[in-house]
């Protein structure tokens, strides 16, 4: 799944045939796509998890990749997702693009359909969710529709594959789009004059012409290239001279007029059916009084499930009887039979031993927590809850200098901060994807730190838990507080489209839960081993005491821990749930006081969430930012730490 | 200095409050932040005198301004959960948003439905739920709202 860099727009090449799905976000895209190749990605009820583009060998054509892009708005491309799939249709080679869209919103898909079709490639259109559209009055006649466009119309139900196996057939026959929208005049010359102008271009010149005439950077760039310098600031000029206003309403207005026509002749509205319950939760999981009591339900729910049987119960299971009775006992006696040296003895199950602390640590304590975690998160992410919860938190996003829409990315990195990180990109500007990564890199902690605080703070008192989450939570309000008023720019309004409340399906959950625990543990477990032989071999070379020596001022007089926390932050650099875990160890082992594991797990919940996340940060956001946010968000967790031990001292709790 | 005049609260009579006539002869003095209706004698507190009075003023000023600048005559914001109305204009709606609002099919002459309005409106397009921050609900001109049930 390696992330496609968005290929500058290129000259017209034959390639071997690609299907490329297009569509708005959440109709369905991801799920034909699975169809359609065998492979699984994440599908998901809210915008943004196709964060990249994803290839796949198309099952019943030989030799054809099918290619599934983020969801997009519409046209001219604005956001980072749009301009990758704008970048993607300009691309030359022989493609079909298959348009998919939501039966339900005829005239919303028509009015894509239109900017598809004016590229001359060849086009399926294929109305996903027929299901869902007939359960509301809304009867797409299929035969009309496609002799009016001119193009293949299927309908599909994706998640049951109900009209799945046409897609694939009716792409490899699709002729080129031939769909004209007849612009007034002034645009239909300027078009006209380009036409003439351009002979190698690789979608229709006329489409290229409109994306131009509508403001899409990526087409103006390809046509200023060729064309003679000053034409196309002359052919605006005079189209819009004559329009009397900007041309690319003009277009807009067009194509809204040409959308209505289309719904009017080939789509019949009946009494839709009474969706009942759902419809009554979902509207009560917005409303300004209610939706407060069902966020608090919905939380305590995921803190059940996660903190109370994953972190509690599962990992007691695991980590005492499984492993601390008979596997990690029955293996070092074992290894010690079997291998004559010491040093490997040690190295794999000694005290910083592969096996007694990375695997251990990856698999009984972090495993149980994570899957539980992943498991709730999916059933979250199908029923169509997490964009509700855009609009509940929106009042509190805007004092960050953000909208609801950062609280999807929020809560994602609740599962896992480097994923969420890539979600960051459903955020409108660059401002508010800094700002967004700057509160999921400082204090959102990810599940598998998440269970062990809970975890570990549980066990001492409810009290130890607010008092952790409430520093937390006033530390990153205040950082993003002071970082919406430093960075320049301005805040976007909440502007999202809200899902049906549907009832997951429980294959569905299994699978997505699955992929990402295959996904967590590749990348969790290679960081554990290289952590634990890190502290192997500081403390073969006896640098170990030094470094705890050298960071005793800060860990045992300002945090005032013991000494043996210090290996514990020192790991907690790398992934800082290894860190957690690591204290989790020592207070279980009865070497932290309450007030000392509070302040230990406030100090690391602060720290970056784990190298791969620093990784992706560079990626998304650039070496600069990435530097800049490590340099600040680790001194101030030590300092917050402190601060917090004083404090606690100075008011004699957990003494 | 004031050279801004201020309406009588009981009377209505326009006077500049620092070149009031009575302020000489009253026992109050100079400390006073209240100023004087010379026709009636009514006092009220003066914006140019009083500190907390005039931050206020300001405030409620810039409030009004904000208010001011991107709200057509009747908005969407105003219309009831339950109505719908017809869209009249995007006009006031900055160009990023009306390109996502048009891309949804919020577009002038369209019909959406009026599902909630606190603490986000919520809006019914096609069969599309959409929430809009109350700021960008406040900018898009409703012609029409009409009370009924959907479709």
């Amino acid at each position: 799944m390696a992330p496609q860099a968005a290929p500058a727009l290129a000259e017209p090449s034959e390639r071997l045939e690609e299907i490329v799905l297009v569509g708005h976000p959440n109709v369905g895209k991801s799920v034909l796509f699975q169809r359609l190749t065998g492979r699984y990605v994440n599908v998901s009820n809210y915008p943004g998890t196709t964060v990249d583009v994803f290839r796949g060998a198309a099952r019943t054509i030989d030799g054809a990749t099918v290619v599934d892009t983020p969801g997009i708005v519409g046209f001219p491309a604005r956001s980072e997702d749009e301009q990758v799939v704008s970048r993607l249709l300009l691309d030359g080679g022989s493609r079909t693009i298959v348009q998919v869209g939501d039966a339900k919103s005829i005239r919303r898909t028509m009015q894509l359909t239109v900017h598809l079709a004016e590229l001359g490639l060849p086009l399926v259109l294929v109305l996903n969710m027929a299901d869902e559209a007939g359960a509301a009055g809304v009867h797409v006649d299929r035969t009309r529709l496609a002799e009016l466009l001119g193009l293949p119309v299927l309908l599909t139900v994706a998640t049951t594959g109900t009209g799945v196996a046409e897609v694939a057939l009716a792409a490899a026959a699709a002729p080129p789009a031939r769909l004209r929208v007849a612009y007034p005049a002034p645009v239909e010359r300027a078009l006209a004059e380009l036409e003439a102008a351009i002979d190698d271009a690789p979608v229709a010149p006329r489409g290229l012409g409109l994306l131009w005439l509508g403001g899409d950077e990526d087409a103006t760039a390809w046509l200023e290239r060729r064309l003679p310098a000053g034409l196309l600031a002359r052919l605006r000029e005079r189209a819009e001279l004559e329009l009397g206003e900007p041309a690319a309403a003009v277009l807009q207005r067009a194509r809204l007029a040409y959308a209505d026509e289309i719904a009017a002749a080939a789509v019949r509205q009946t009494r839709p059916r009474n969706r009942g319950m759902l419809e009554r939760i979902g509207r009560l999981s917005t409303h300004r009084l209610w939706g407060w009591p069902i966020l608090a339900a919905v939380l305590y729910a995921v803190y059940w499930f996660v903190g109370v049987v994953g972190a509690g119960r599962l990992v007691g299971l695991l980590e005492r009887s499984v492993f601390g009775r008979h596997v990690n006992p029955w293996l070092t006696h074992e290894v010690t039979r079997l291998v004559p040296s010491g040093f490997v003895v040690d190295l794999l199950v000694g005290k910083y031993g592969l096996w007694t602390m990375g695997m251990t640590y990856a698999l009984a304590l972090i495993l149980p927590i994570v899957t539980t975690f992943f498991l709730v998160f999916s059933v979250l992410e199908d029923s169509g809850y997490l964009p509700r919860l855009a609009v509940v938190s929106n009042r509190l996003f805007h004092a960050l200098g953000l909208n609801g829409k950062a609280a999807l990315p929020m809560v994602l990195g609740l599962g896992c901060v480097t994923m969420a990180t890539l979600t960051t990109r459903i955020l409108e500007s660059r401002r508010e994807r800094l700002l967004a990564t700057l509160l999921l890199a400082l204090g959102i902690p990810c599940s598998a730190q998440l269970g062990v605080v809970l975890g570990m703070l549980g066990s001492i008192s409810p009290v130890a838990t607010l008092i952790w989450a409430g520093v937390v939570a006033t530390v990153v309000f205040a950082v993003g507080w002071l970082a919406a008023r430093l960075v320049p720019g301005e805040r976007s309004p909440l502007l999202l489209e809200l899902p049906p409340l549907r009832v997951p399906r429980a294959s569905n959950v299994l699978v997505k839960t699955l992929v990402r625990l295959e996904w967590y543990l590749r990348e969790v477990v290679p960081l554990f081993l290289a952590g634990t032989a890190f502290l192997f071999v500081l403390d073969r070379t006896g640098a170990l005491p030094a470094v705890v020596a050298a960071m005793r001022p800060l860990v045992t007089g300002w945090l005032g821990l013991p000494a043996a926390a210090s290996a514990a932050f020192l790991v907690g650099f790398l992934r800082r749930d290894f860190g957690a875990t690591g204290l989790f160890v020592l207070h279980a082992q009865g070497q932290l006081s309450p007030e000392q594991a509070v302040v230990a797990m406030v100090t690391i919940t602060l720290f970056i969430p784990c190298v791969a996340s620093i990784l992706i940060i560079v990626r998304e956001r650039g070496a600069a930012q990435a530097a800049a946010m490590t340099a600040t968000v680790f001194p101030l967790a030590f300092l917050v730490g402190g601060l917090l031990n004083h404090a606690l001292r100075a008011a004699g709790w957990g003494a | 200095m004031s050279a801004v005049l201020v309406s009588c609260g009981m009377c209505g009579h326009r006077f500049d409050p620092l070149e009031t006539s009575l302020c000489a002869s009253c026992p109050l003095g100079k400390g006073c932040s209240l100023a004087c209706c010379p026709a009636c004698g009514y006092s009220a507190p003066d914006p140019g005198r009083s500190t907390i009075v005039g931050l206020a003023a300001r405030a409620a000023a810039l409030a009004r301004r904000r208010r001011a600048r991107a709200v057509p005559d009747a908005a969407l914001a105003q219309a009831e959960p339950g109505c719908r109305a017809t869209i009249e204009t995007l006009e006031h709606v900055p160009a990023r948003q009306r390109e996502q609002l048009l891309a949804y099919g919020v577009a002038p002459g369209r019909v959406v439905e009026v599902l909630q309005t606190r603490p986000v409106t919520i809006v019914r397009v096609e069969h599309a739920e959409l929430a809009l921050e109350t700021a960008l609900s406040r900018a898009i001109g409703v012609a029409a709202a009409t009370e009924g049930g959907s479709q």
